[in-house]
């Protein structure tokens, strides 16, 4: 019975395969939800996605996150608060009308004067003081410090049509602003439900391959699968790893991996003394000393949840990103599977005995965040420690997270460079400065600090990721975030498509075609 | 009965009240929405100007007495996410909820009141007991997995309809429906069934257990012994008097399928109203939760106001004035 149903299934699938590269039409099942089509309105992970195909950014990114020409051609720094962009010529807006240096301009008085913004797009344009224009094509924008970040913060700014400077949230969500120089052009927007594309033939980079796109809002997991399954969509991300074996062993469908620039961590409270929900007997904290942290990790067996609990939906990790990102460490190597280690490092610290702790994570979050959890409370009591897991909804975990009430927990964290990720979870919470906002553990190393604050105004790429590469080892050396795995973003078609998977774990149209 | 109506009105005033209180105060116990919605690279900067934008650096009752003020002038504060009237994004969504909702209703009246009487009248024979038990498995389903069946047959193996979403729509005075098209009436079948699985079920067992009661009743056998047909026997004296609990049920029923269809909505993609509240609970977006839970309370008291009307028109010996 089971193979008849496949059976069926497989001659739809076949059937609406051949329709499909006929009417050059893509339909894309998404997870991620667009809220609204004001590219400068929210700068919200789901909504960027849909952003990229209406929208160009200044700078571009490569599939690996690596900056590439986008609107501008080439930029450099003059000196270490001057740098001059040269945008690209001959790009044309979906209404016709050409970009120059006056649609940057605009997009740039525009962003910090978007009304009742829930997270606007200011802090990536705020370091520029001065815009100054020095022909259509050429721009020199002056800053108040070295900012060496400025062309990955403007790889953010979507650029928008100078007539457009003025208009409203709800003209751009209506359609009627929604003009941008990207490879496809509105054609209709139902909240919700879809976003209906289609394709600018003027556009400035390689043609685009579909005529039409729709990106469906298929947030239920169930229902992406069962899209995909049925034919109603030819592609869908954020695949299921309940699927997946499925999907894998299945001759009409293939799916397409990649690791991603996240990481999923534990950090520990290594300042308090004594911390809420760790209980050594004394007034201790026992996770302030570094071998403790350490034995944590050794007692982690990183391949059997990447491969049992995320079926090798993930990669082992050592650090907040891996290898090919710019600044990770060289040096930094995944902690080894290692109890009796551990047990001896606990007894070294004073904690033979072990001691007690609730362990918060959150509860649906991310695949399988509950089951990895118990694993872990289940490693940990395999050395010797009392665990408790307790798995809250995003919605009360993070709140009381960003309030310090956890000892120890587990999350995931994502940006698209390691000194994003040092600035935000590492570095000391630090409101002046705006560093440390993700960092929900009170984890402080003056060291560490001080690196990071001189990265981010260290022009000079190489030397800049050397600091990166140091403030990692000064961190991960004495284990003040334990690594658990990079996960992976796994994207399902049917056979017949052939997907690029991109690290920033979005999935659009630009990056499909059909295989010849 | 306009007294009956101001003072069912004016009763629910203070439900609508008490209500906004529970949900304020409740959502503002679960935390800072802020740490939810905003990007986890925004600087300290960005999030203390969003925290002071939507007003939760105020204390409780001044962020409370802030929203009564705007209710009070129709303005019910606006979504933290979208930046537009939260009112407006309920009722922009409620269409599609709505025509799902009693497109449901309509098959399960259609096929459970039938089914139910025809159950009642012949109870001893295969055919009624096996409506009997079919109802009981109706009632038993969960409405999630009985969903992915749903799809699983008639979308992934049989390929006749649509796995979900709302298909195409026309307007009709400036309202999308999905009754228009072939297109839109597929894709709402498989929902609507999956809603009116658990309705048909239950008018089914209401209305065979009044028909089993009132069949035996000595009006019945008096009407019979008139000489009066069976058809208005059954249609006339019968129907009328079962139908006092079935209209009770069925409008407890329709107000639920309305407010908390959201499972099915989830399931099938349909963008109603039952999505965006788990949307917005999912980011506190709390002007949504708020403004669609005082809608929701709206509607169950014009709901129970409309079925106490019909009781008074259904049994002449109920008199409104008594029903408070």
């Amino acid at each position: 019975m089971a193979s008849r149903m496949m059976k069926l299934a497989g001659t739809a699938a076949l059937v609406l395969a051949a329709a499909g590269a006929q009417a050059q039409e893509l339909t894309i099942g998404t997870k991620l939800e667009v809220s609204t089509l004001d590219p400068h309105f929210f700068a919200s992970f789901p909504s960027g996605q849909s952003h990229s195909y209406l929208y160009d950014r200044l700078v571009a990114l490569d599939d690996d996150l690596n900056l590439v020409p986008g609107l501008t051609e080439s930029w450099q720094a003059l000196d270490d608060t001057t740098w001059e962009f040269r945008l690209r010529q001959g790009v044309t807006f979906h209404d016709g009308s050409a970009f120059d240096a006056e649609d940057v301009v605009a997009t740039f008085n525009r962003i910090p004067t978007v009304p009742d913004s829930p997270n606007s797009f200011t802090r990536y344009v705020r370091p520029i003081t001065e815009v100054e224009v020095v022909d259509d094509h050429t721009l020199r924008f002056h800053t108040e410090q070295p900012t060496p970040q400025l062309p990955r913060f403007l790889s953010n700014v979507v650029v928008i049509a100078a007539e457009t400077e003025l208009a409203t949230t709800k003209d751009f969500n209506d359609g009627i602003a929604a003009i941008g120089t990207g490879p496809y052009k509105l054609d209709e927007w139902r909240r919700g439900e879809k976003l209906i594309l289609e394709r600018f033939d003027d556009y400035w980079g390689a043609a685009p391959r579909w005529e039409q796109v729709e990106e469906v809002t298929l947030a239920n997991d169930g229902a992406r699968t069962a899209a995909l399954l049925s034919g109603d969509v030819d592609v869908i991300d954020y695949v299921p790893v309940a699927d997946l074996p499925r999907l894998r062993d299945d001759d009409d469908f293939s799916v397409f991996t990649k690791p991603i620039a996240r990481i999923h961590y534990v950090h520990m409270d290594s300042s308090r003394v004594p911390t809420p929900h760790v209980d050594a007997g004394d007034d201790s904290n026992p996770l302030a000393d570094a071998r403790v942290r350490k034995a944590l990790s050794l007692a982690i067996n990183r391949a059997a949840i990447v491969d049992r609990l995320l079926l090798g939906m993930g990669v082992p990790a050592s650090q907040m990103l891996p290898s090919s990102f710019a600044g990770a460490s060289e040096n930094l190597a995944v902690d080894p599977y290692d109890p009796q280690a551990a047990r001896s490092l606990l007894a070294e610290a004073g904690y033979g005995d072990g001691f007690t702790m609730t362990f918060h994570a959150t509860n649906g979050r991310y695949p399988a965040d509950v089951e990895i959890a118990q694993a872990l409370a289940q490693m940990w009591t395999r050395i010797g420690l009392t665990v408790q897991v307790e798995a809250l909804a995003r919605t009360i975990f993070f709140p009381r997270a960003t309030d310090y009430e956890f000892s120890i927990y587990t999350a995931q964290y994502g940006t698209e460079t390691n000194l994003d990720m040092l600035m935000s979870m590492l570095h000391s919470r630090n409101t002046d400065l705006g560093l440390g906002t993700g960092n929900r553990a009170r984890y402080v190393n003056e060291t560490a600090d001080a690196l990071i604050q001189e990265a981010m105004i260290t022009t000079d790429d190489a030397a800049r990721n050397a600091l990166i590469a140091q403030a990692l080892e000064t961190v991960f050396g004495e284990h003040g975030l334990i690594p658990l795995y990079w996960p992976s973003f796994a994207v399902a078609a049917r056979t017949g498509l052939d997907v690029a998977v991109r690290a920033n774990a979005r999935n659009t149209a630009m990056r499909i075609t059909p295989v010849d | 009965m306009a007294v009956f109506i101001i003072r069912r009105l004016l009763q629910s005033l203070l439900v609508v009240f008490a209500m906004s209180v529970i949900v304020f105060v409740g959502v503002f116990a679960i935390g800072n929405p802020v740490d939810i919605f905003i990007s986890p690279t925004a600087d300290s900067i960005e999030y203390d100007r969003v925290v002071r934008q939507l007003g939760l650096d105020l204390p409780l009752h001044e962020q409370y007495l802030r929203f009564l003020g705007n209710a009070l002038q129709g303005d019910l504060g606006n979504s933290f996410i979208t930046g537009e009237p939260a009112l407006g994004m309920i009722l922009q969504r409620m269409p599609a909820t709505l025509e799902l909702a009693v497109f449901a209703m309509l098959i399960a009246v259609g096929i459970g009141i039938p089914l139910g009487l025809w159950a009642g009248l012949h109870p001893g024979t295969l055919g009624g007991q096996t409506i009997a038990a079919g109802s009981i498995v109706g009632f038993s389903l969960p409405n999630f997995w009985q969903g992915l069946m749903l799809i699983l047959i008639f979308a992934v193996t049989l390929g006749w309809l649509p796995s979900g979403g709302r298909g195409d729509t026309t307007d009709v005075f400036g309202i999308r429906t999905s009754l228009g098209s072939l297109d839109g009436l597929s894709h709402m079948l498989l929902p609507a069934i999956n809603l009116a699985i658990f309705k048909t079920a239950l008018l089914i067992r209401l209305v065979r257990a009044g028909t089993r009661e009132i069949i035996r009743q000595d009006y019945i056998k008096f009407a019979r012994a008139k000489g009066l047909s069976e058809r208005r026997v059954i249609g006339v004296h019968l129907l009328k008097n079962i139908m006092i609990p079935v209209v009770t049920v069925l409008g407890m029923e329709l107000g639920s399928v309305i407010a908390f269809a959201v499972v099915t909505e989830t399931v099938f993609a349909w963008p109603g109203m039952g999505k965006l509240i788990v949307d917005s609970i999912y980011v506190l977006d709390r002007p949504v939760i708020v403004a669609y839970l005082l809608i929701i309370v709206v509607l169950f008291i014009i709901i129970n106001m409309v079925v106490d009307i019909l009781y008074s028109a259904l049994d002449p010996r109920v008199r409104l004035g008594s029903l408070r």
